[in-house]
């Protein structure tokens, strides 16, 4: 049986137990402001597009209703996660391209711009990848300067499927020429709360 | 002359090529340095993420056994295959079972290993990379030449031809973002027809029993979140203890794969969609072997980001395919000996030594100390060419004697000064094919010293 | 203190010079020099092709010539990496222990244990350092490019003592020129190839004296330089620190 064949090859040969390290140390805490600007840096070097409305007086649904309608014009349909009422497993990627996938991620993090996305949120898993575009909403609140910090807040268990979205979908594949929009979305945009 | 020097020497006819070829890939690593500089505590991520694989590969029986157990809760299906062939089979058999057709693959070098295209192909299976550049190497009927950008050594006008035929692009357009777009209309259908999804495996963790998979593209993603059937593919060695682990890999990563902070996706994997199948296939394929090796076991760390190939001043200019090996650039230097030390014995010697693979290296694999240890290997198990054995070993009783070793120099001066120079620059010269050899001096050190210093 | 000198097989044979230019450095900081005529070679070019095994007898000849001395210095980092690092493979004699703990390179050993400040050389020359690898990654001479870390570089600290010298920076600062012992003639092409970018990342900065600690890249850069014809003067750098004229 391989599984054993394997396991008993792997107890004869294996080193003395080596201890894991202390990760504690790469714990450290910036300040808020320090936080927002480096995600937003960086998200927009990772070619999203990054709009802080942080301090506008302006229910959320109102502003994205705007926004939509002004920088989605010839959008029909939409996966629309923010939207509880929404009958997003009725919703098939197959037979129709679905323009824009709209959802707000509660965690995200400075040092990458990784939104993180799972099974409750997305409802189907391939939404946010099957979409064309990408619009993400995240609150400054739930940003965290490091990945260390986001897998201590994460139990990346919870669901049977979670993901880290850090822009639009892309490749350099072809003559190492940066091409945005590769089989993911072809863009992607951030509303920064 | 031996096959990677062969290979290399066809390479770097081309040198206007090669330049380009060692420009592009130049370009990644200098990337990289940017990427890295950005973080101070860079060199510490580095050596927590070496203890991390040294714990890892000292319990690594224990953490299979934990990772089997919590995905088996998560009603995933593991499978365990001793070698190449049992992974072949064992998704031969999965896939039978499910009456797949069409499969969509994303990059993973283990199926490359294993030669799994081959065998489904051979089964009338449809299998279709779907990562940008393995679906362009796919086309072309060759093998990566490099673990994360596989085209790396094809020109886009290349790939503009390439498309014209295989997908009715226009001829003569090699805009990147047009055949991009091309191979994103082509690529689209085949994950919605396709009945099963495999993939490789970044991460997976013992703790939960999950795999973790990072793409740019989202063809992973594609591919798994549609089809009705997901088979990921893993060695032993990717393993990490606990998702915490995750914070420090996830950091070192992309920044030494390509530069960037992050790729842009990092998908993990737990539990099947509901009506679908997840499977998980975990290979040794002689790495349980390889963790026995004290001075090779190191190389069990890799997390395959391709940073030791970007620096190596060889890779660049010679090209992946040189290597002849499903790996390679040092790391595949280091790996492939293990896995037929006759077929490999070049590749150890393919190096200058110069150490920038380790130093590079985020899990800080010795690679460069490790290639001059399979060279003592390769010399003790009869693997080094009599043309170099012999005359070396003549070399050494020379300098074992002081006063042979006076006179051999005072001999090659001589021959130096006094011979014409057709009968030193001959075929027999290799140094002189396109350097000169050094001017000889009338008296050696040793000789000035003597006369000089009246010893 | 009494110091042992290691001139390396090639440069006793080709390159005396930078052999000579090393004992008058030493004799110039009022070191006692002692010089063992019956030393050959340390056995890098037989290890290097993995015949360690075959360079024992070597490794102990060596060893014994230096008993008497405090410090053994070498005008070659390869050399001193090679005795460091690899010469673990012997039974672990007095004398071995000695010749892997006080056997320096030439740069190492005037910064370090004679803790030199002042140079006596005057080199109006616009120079090109190539960091040899053994040097710069094995002996820790200076920062890696790649590694994260500070080190200060010893061989600018040297060179920096010479009156009128101007250090060229390079496109490519710490690049391998492709000598790499047995590799030179192994992998002939990629050898020459990447000796041939160094030298024009060289020449592409306006270096007109290219400079290292290792001869060996050195003769291998000279060769194809001189086979280019090219103007660029190729010095070791103790003859550039000991005063020596271009």
């Amino acid at each position: 049986m391989c599984k054993s064949a394997i396991l008993e090859r792997i107890r004869k040969n294996k080193p003395e137990l080596i201890p894991l390290p202390d990760l504690s140390v790469f714990h450290h805490n910036i300040s808020e402001t320090d936080l927002i600007k480096d995600f937003i840096r960086v998200s927009t070097e990772s070619k999203s597009k990054v709009i802080n409305i942080m301090n506008i007086e302006i229910q959320l649904g109102t502003y994205l209703k705007e926004f939509i309608t002004k920088n989605y014009p010839s959008a029909t349909i939409f996966y629309d996660a923010l939207n509880p009422k929404e009958n997003l497993d009725g919703i098939d990627f197959n037979s129709e391209p679905v323009d824009l996938f709209i959802a707000e991620s509660k965690l995200g993090v400075a040092e990458n711009g990784c939104l993180w996305f799972d099974e409750n949120i997305l409802k189907q898993r391939i939404s946010s990848f099957a979409c064309q575009h990408t619009l993400l909403i995240i609150d400054h609140k739930n940003l965290v300067p490091t990945m260390h910090q986001a897998y201590q807040k994460l139990k990346i268990e919870e669901t049977g499927y979670g993901v880290f979205i850090a822009g639009p979908s892309k490749t350099a594949d072809i003559e190492q020429s940066l091409v945005i929009g590769a089989q993911g979305a072809l863009s992607n945009t951030i509303i920064l709360i | 002359m031996s096959t990677h020097s062969k290979k290399s020497a066809l390479f770097i006819k081309d040198e206007a090529r090669t330049d380009w070829h060692d420009g592009a890939l130049w370009k990644v690593r200098q990337k990289r340095d940017d990427s890295a500089a950005q973080l101070s505590e860079w060199e510490s991520l580095r050596e927590a993420a070496s203890q991390i694989k040294d714990n890892v590969l000292s319990n690594l029986d224990g953490y299979l056994v934990q990772f089997e157990t919590e995905a088996k809760k998560n009603g995933v299906i593991v499978h365990w295959a001793v070698d190449a062939e049992a992974h072949n089979h064992i998704i031969g058999e999965i896939l039978e079972k499910h009456n797949v057709r069409k499969i969509v693959k994303s990059k993973s070098m283990l199926t490359e290993e294993c030669k799994l295209n081959d065998f489904l192909e051979s089964r009338n299976i449809e299998i279709i990379d779907t990562d940008l550049g393995e679906r362009i190497i796919q086309m072309r009927k060759e093998a990566p030449s490099h673990i994360v950008l596989p085209a790396i050594h094809i020109k886009k006008e290349e790939v503009g031809e390439l498309f014209h035929k295989e997908l009715g692009t226009e001829k003569g357009n090699s805009d990147p973002t047009y055949l991009t777009k091309a191979a994103r209309t082509h690529l689209r259908n085949k994950f919605f027809e396709a009945d099963a999804a495999i993939t490789g495996v970044n991460f997976g963790i013992a703790e939960t029993g999950g795999v973790v998979i990072c793409t740019n593209e989202g063809n992973a993603d594609m591919g798994c979140n549609s089809a009705p059937l997901q088979i990921h593919c893993m060695g032993i060695e990717k393993i990490l203890p606990k998702a915490e682990h995750l914070g420090v890999f996830t950091r070192l990563l992309a920044r030494s794969a390509t530069g960037q902070p992050s790729t842009v996706y990092t998908s993990h994997y737990h539990r099947a969609r509901q009506d679908s199948e997840m499977h998980i296939v975990i290979v040794d394929n002689g790495r349980s072997e390889l963790l026995g090796k004290e001075d090779f076991r190191n190389s069990l760390k890799c997390i395959r980001c391709g940073a030791c190939m970007n620096t190596c001043p060889i890779y660049r200019r010679s090209g992946g395919h040189s290597y002849h090996a499903t790996i390679p650039g040092p790391i595949g230097a280091i790996l492939s000996p293990n896995i037929n030390l006759t077929e490999y014995s070049d590749l150890p010697f393919a190096s200058t030594l110069c150490g920038s693979c380790s130093d590079v290296c985020p899990v800080k694999i010795n690679i460069h100390e490790q290639l001059y240890k399979w060279r003592q290997e390769i010399y003790k198990n009869n693997e080094l060419p009599k043309s170099k054995s012999i005359p070396l070993k003549f070399t050494a009783k020379v300098l074992e004697n002081p006063s042979v070793y006076k006179l051999v120099g005072k001999i090659a001066r001589s021959s130096i000064r006094f011979l014409p120079r057709t009968m030193i620059y001959n075929r027999l010269n290799v140094w002189g094919k396109q350097r000169e050899l050094p001017e000889a001096p009338k008296e050696s050190f040793k000789e000035w010293y003597k006369n000089k210093r009246n010893v | 203190m009494k110091v042992g000198l290691f001139i390396p097989c090639y440069i006793d044979q080709f390159f005396p010079q930078v052999g000579i230019a090393t004992l008058q450095l030493l004799e110039k900081q009022n070191c006692e020099v002692y010089f063992p005529e019956q030393q050959t070679c340390c056995g890098q070019p037989l290890a290097n092709t993995g015949m360690e095994q075959e360079g024992k007898k070597i490794y102990n000849k060596l060893a014994q010539l230096y008993t008497e001395c405090d410090y053994v210095v070498v005008p070659s980092p390869s050399c001193v990496h090679h005795i460091r690092e690899h010469y673990d493979i012997v039974e672990q004699t007095g004398e071995i222990q000695q010749l892997r703990k006080n056997t320096y390179d030439i740069v190492e050993f005037l910064l370090d244990i004679l803790k030199v400040e002042h140079l006596d050389a005057h080199f109006p020359h616009r120079v090109g350092l190539h960091q040899s690898c053994h040097g710069l990654r094995g002996l820790k001479l200076a920062k890696p490019s790649e590694l994260m870390i500070n080190i200060p570089s010893k061989w600018n600290r040297v060179l920096e003592m010479v009156e009128g010298i101007e250090l060229a920076e390079l496109n490519r600062p710490d690049e391998c020129c492709g000598f790499g012992g047995t590799f030179a003639i192994a992998e002939e092409a990629i050898s020459v190839k990447m000796g041939k970018d160094r030298l024009a990342d060289h020449s592409a900065n306006n270096v007109e004296v290219l400079t290292s600690g290792d001869m060996s890249c050195l003769m291998h850069l000279q060769g194809i330089s001189r086979r280019q014809k090219s103007d660029l003067k190729i010095m070791h750098i103790a003859n550039i620190l000991n005063g020596d004229k271009l």
